[in-house]
């Protein structure tokens, strides 16, 4: 498990975001305690909205249900919470 | 700054404004009340957020943190009409539209952008004041 976080975290650092989902993919255990990370991060978010420097506004349901999706690139603020919670977990 | 002293910060504020974007790191705008949530997490985002408030700085210009304030403002607002003394009348969907668009030369959108930089400058102070 340490490995494949650290492989993502290098990758999600470096910005090769679609990269490091392949990495974790390769340990379903792990990609799996990532999302459930995020989603439980998600979920705790003080006031249930984010604002991303596009304009949008994201309530936390609907992040939760593009991580549910395995969308990760389709919101920006998913990528933070992404990096957030493998770096966590490679603690 | 401290997690306490990141905590006397949050509290100084006034309740709406905890809960309006303040700080931008990683294409991703959060409030006081988020910022501080993740300094308790310990991620190194937190630590970046904690560094913003620090230095005094908001990880973006002003113009793009008063139009993410704005946005979450007009949205939550509900509709309704603002009126210029010149007798105009604009409504916050229209503002919300100008915003969506980056057409930022309405008179009035200007002012609300402008009390949105000063609120928003008048927030991070309070770090530096409470530092002290």
């Amino acid at each position: 498990m340490a490995d494949v976080l650290t492989k993502a975290e290098v990758l999600l650092k470096a910005g090769r975001v679609n990269d490091a989902i392949n990495v974790l993919a390769t340990d379903p255990a792990t990609y799996n305690r990532v999302v459930q990370g995020v989603i439980n991060a998600l979920a705790s978010v003080p006031g249930g909205r984010i604002a991303d420097l596009n304009g949008n506004i994201w309530s936390t349901s609907q992040l939760i249900e593009l991580v549910r999706q395995g969308r990760w690139t389709a919101a920006p603020p998913l990528i933070n919470f992404l990096m957030a919670e493998v770096e966590l977990l490679s603690r | 700054m401290s997690l306490e002293l990141m905590r006397r910060w949050v509290a100084s504020l006034p309740p709406s404004e905890r809960n309006l974007p303040l700080l931008h790191v990683g294409g991703m705008f959060y409030t006081p009340l988020q910022a501080l949530h993740e300094v308790e997490r310990g991620t190194s985002i937190g630590e970046q957020l904690q560094k913003l408030v620090e230095e005094g700085r908001f990880g973006t210009d002003l113009v793009n943190l008063a139009k993410a304030r704005l946005q979450v403002i007009l949205k939550e607002a509900g509709p309704y009409k603002i009126a210029s003394l010149s007798g105009r009348e604009v409504t916050t969907t229209e503002l919300e539209k100008m915003l969506q668009q980056d057409n930022l030369s309405d008179m009035i959108l200007q002012r609300l952008l402008a009390a949105e930089i000063q609120v928003a400058e008048k927030s991070l102070n309070k770090a530096k004041e409470i530092k002290q």
